[in-house]
């Protein structure tokens, strides 16, 4: 399914379009006012957004999610490290 | 070849005379500069001025950026030296009016209470704040961890697709659906 002008906005704006897309996109912008109005309002949303405090109760569970697949990649790293068999001795050992 | 980011592309646009592609920059910017201006130019009023002569001068110098470094540190750059100009004329000014330590302090609280202010944000963002906040807590939880992980700690969406084990065209659909209900809520505020 072709994806709609909005949601290539917001990809847009999140700077995750090709330079072929990124054209598109901004040819429609330049012929779109509401695109135009939309971008305006989606940034003030982004700039809201990131006034929030940085632990409400509503993205604790996201922050938690995070951590723990940051703490699973940890694990993963350490084990490669620890697989590579190379000597370790006291001051150079992976903590 | 590496692929040019959305300010290098936009400032091409822009050198090449397409003026919406300026505006663009500007409203992507607007509120991070008025933070930087609001640090050293303590009232909102003037802070506002400040920010459009920022713009206004980084518009005229675009031809002289040569993308060296990241537009934003230098657009940054420009609106702190307009921001110490703007003050130290104002020191060598003579002041209109003398003001209490009531009123000093007054005016202090003022200016912290409107930190981050745009003439929209200024206006309205106490209750935009509200709105967005509540807006994000009853959110469906894929849309919500989607929108937190990209705007509150700015991550890719290759990474938010690894975090969230989705791919990366299902985060860019739920960020989007998630600008969306935000949009619904600031839309009103906006529009008047």
């Amino acid at each position: 399914m072709e994806p709609t002008w909005q949601e290539m906005l917001s990809a847009l704006m999140d700077d995750e379009l090709s330079e072929e897309e990124m054209e598109q996109a901004f040819a429609l912008i330049c012929k779109n006012e509401e695109a135009m109005a939309t971008w305006k309002r989606w940034h003030m949303a982004k700039a809201l957004l990131s006034d929030m405090p940085q632990h409400p109760g509503s993205t604790l569970q996201v922050q938690q999610q995070l951590l723990q697949k940051l703490s699973q990649r940890r694990v993963v790293v350490d084990a490669d490290v620890q697989s590579s068999e190379i000597p370790q001795t006291n001051t150079d050992k992976v903590e | 070849v590496r692929r040019k980011n959305l300010d290098e592309y936009l400032i091409d646009q822009a050198k090449r005379g397409q003026r919406t592609a300026f505006d663009l920059l500007v409203l992507r910017y607007q509120h991070k500069v008025i933070q930087i201006v609001l640090r050293y130019v303590k009232d909102p009023t003037e802070a506002l001025d400040v920010m459009q002569d920022t713009f206004i001068r980084v518009y005229r110098g675009l031809d002289t950026f040569r993308g060296d470094s990241a537009f934003y540190t230098w657009l940054f750059r420009v609106a702190i030296n307009t921001a110490k100009n703007h003050e130290a004329a104002k020191s060598r000014r003579p002041p209109d009016i003398d003001i209490d330590f009531f009123e000093a302090e007054k005016q202090l609280d003022m200016n912290k209470l409107n930190e981050n202010a745009t003439p929209e944000h200024y206006l309205y963002r106490d209750e935009l704040q509200l709105k967005v906040t509540d807006t994000v807590d009853g959110m469906p939880e894929d849309l919500r961890a989607a929108i937190v992980l990209r705007e509150m700690h700015g991550l890719s969406y290759e990474e938010i697709s690894w975090i969230l084990d989705c791919p990366v065209g299902t985060v860019r659909s739920r960020i989007y659906r998630a600008r969306e209900l935000l949009d619904a809520e600031i839309k009103p505020f906006m529009d008047h």
